[in-house]
């Protein structure tokens, strides 16, 4: 248990000491909401589904980054290999990566919930604010996973212009910017496809406190494993390539 | 031998007929070594002889494609197993924006019964440096933090790379006599090394690794006469007939001739009467006397 603490002190201090990390993950998505959302939001019903959006956009940086990058970040460093002799079981090192995220995952959605509350009409019961976190909580493993597939098989340099355009790439096309309804039907098209949009759809559908529709649990499952797989295959990847 | 000293209860680490290849490249090719409790053994290679995939096969980072690597009569990869050793990471690895106290806690962390921080800093002259980033230390500073980390759990066995190269003579000796005391203690010391100097330094036995096989094993005195190998250098009219030579080469006018004992040789070509001029006596570099010791054992 002490064990654990103190890798998690070590990934909170590094990343607390890393000013572009904090900015691009704790700030931008609030950053963003005022620019983009805010103006947006007329009505309660659609400065909730705004600010649902927006929480989604947090928490899939927070997973993307820390540990796409993180990870590729990890494996072009000799500490990392040094942190393997050490004696940790497997559990106090997941701890240790999870912990950190989880934490800033909540930290990001947070600050963009009080943003939200502050320039916008939201209003949301206890219900709907209960659905939003399983929301958010089931959409982290997959992006968390998609993270972790950028991160080996993806050079340390590539790493992060890659995770930005991914990252963006299924913001925008999620319609977590810009409401789908808005989309012309090509992108829309694509949109259907995307892990984002079906987590976006249930993200809506809670705060309107609408049912969730079925297939977007299923888009979100399939996605989930096709994302494991391809990180299981590039951790194997990984471990048989890399020599000294 | 193997059998022998392999089924010997004072084997801390021990490395039975290990391969290891990285694709169609073998880094070890059937390697056996055994390290005896309180040995300080150094191995010795140059750059690319399989020194540093050993080291990952002991220290759990790697399991061998053939063989069998064992530490304190287990397996590396078990956890209580290593929590009784030690060792330093590599230089100029350390992570950046971490204080050398907040990465000295962290390691420290993973033993049951770590060194107190005061008491690390002192031994290893790393007094100043507690608040400093681990980003900014000098190369020798990081060694002397890598050499701590490796002791601060109070290891039974510790696995050092090239603790002290390129360090100035002062805090070298600083290192050395700290090693050396934990050693005196009765902790067993594996120092892995590309040079000859520090081995001779510090080990009690070195273990020569080549091409991925163990070419040479015994006492500091025993290996080092064995390495001594000499180029003796001079202009002739063509490669004389002399003895002691393990090797020789003519080139525009110059004859290379390696021996291992260089006295003997300048004598005999004194006695052949052959002309030469500009005699030179040079130490072979550890690449070739690597070589000349392969070749004995072949």
């Amino acid at each position: 248990m002490m064990l654990a603490l103190a890798h998690v002190r070590m990934r909170l201090i590094a990343l607390l000491r890393t000013p572009a990390y904090v900015a691009g993950t704790l700030a931008m998505p609030s950053v963003i909401l005022v620019f983009l959302g805010v103006g947006l939001a007329d009505t309660t019903a659609e400065a909730n589904a705004i600010m649902a959006s927006f929480t989604v956009f947090a928490v899939m940086g927070v997973a993307f980054f820390q540990f796409g990058v993180g990870i590729a970040e990890g494996r072009s460093s000799p500490w990392s290999t040094f942190e393997r002799i050490l004696p940790a079981p497997v559990a106090v090192r997941l701890a240790g990566a999870v912990v950190p995220a989880v934490l800033f995952a909540i930290a990001a959605a947070g600050l963009v919930i009080v943003v939200a509350h502050v320039f916008m009409p939201v209003a949301l019961g206890a219900g709907a604010w209960a659905r939003l976190g399983l929301v958010l909580v089931a959409a982290s493993v997959p992006f968390a996973l998609l993270g972790i597939a950028i991160g080996y098989w993806v050079t340390f340099r590539a790493a992060l212009p890659v995770a930005n355009i991914v990252y963006l790439g299924l913001a925008f096309g999620g319609g977590l910017f810009l409401s789908p309804r808005l989309f012309p039907d090509m992108l829309e098209a694509v949109s259907q496809c995307l892990v984002s949009r079906h987590v976006a759809e249930l993200a809506w559908r809670a705060v309107a406190d609408a049912p969730w529709s079925p297939g977007a649990w299923l888009w979100i499952a399939g996605y989930t494993v096709a994302a494991g797989l391809l990180a299981g295959w590039g951790y194997r990847r990984d471990e048989g390539e890399r020599y000294r | 031998m193997g059998t022998e000293a392999g089924a010997g209860e004072g084997a801390v680490a021990e490395l039975r007929g290990v391969a290891k290849a990285f694709g169609a490249r073998p880094a070890l090719a059937g390697l056996d070594l055994v390290v005896p409790k309180g040995a300080f053994l150094a191995l010795l290679g140059p750059n690319g002889a399989g020194k540093t995939t050993a080291l990952s096969l002991l220290l759990g980072l790697r399991v061998p494609d053939r063989g069998e690597a064992l530490l304190l009569g287990g397996s590396p990869l078990d956890e209580s197993i290593r929590r009784r050793i030690g060792a330093t990471p590599q230089v100029s690895a350390y992570p950046s924006g971490l204080k050398v106290r907040e990465v000295v806690a962290f390691v420290a962390a993973h033993y049951p019964d770590p060194m107190p921080q005061a008491k690390l800093y002192e031994r290893f002259g790393l007094g100043g440096l507690a608040g400093r980033q681990v980003g900014g230390l000098s190369g020798g500073e990081q060694r002397r933090l890598g050499a701590a980390l490796a002791l601060v759990g109070n290891p039974e066995v510790v696995f050092l790379d090239e603790p002290s190269t390129g360090l100035d003579v002062e805090v070298r000796r600083l290192l050395w006599d700290t090693v050396r005391a934990f050693h005196e203690d009765g902790g067993t010391v594996v120092l892995t090394t590309h040079y000859l100097e520090e081995a001779e330094a510090l080990a009690e036995r070195i273990a020569v690794i080549h091409r991925g096989r163990l070419v040479a094993d015994g006492t500091r005195r025993e290996i080092t006469s064995r390495i001594t190998l000499r180029r003796v250098r001079f202009r002739a009219e063509a490669v004389p007939d002399v003895d002691p030579v393990s090797r020789s080469a003519f080139e525009a006018g110059v004859v290379t001739l390696f021996t291992p004992d260089a006295d003997r040789l300048v004598r005999r070509l004194v006695e052949t009467r052959v002309a030469f001029s500009d005699l030179e006596v040079l130490p072979a570099r550890l690449e070739e006397a690597f070589v000349s010791l392969t070749r004995e054992d072949a």
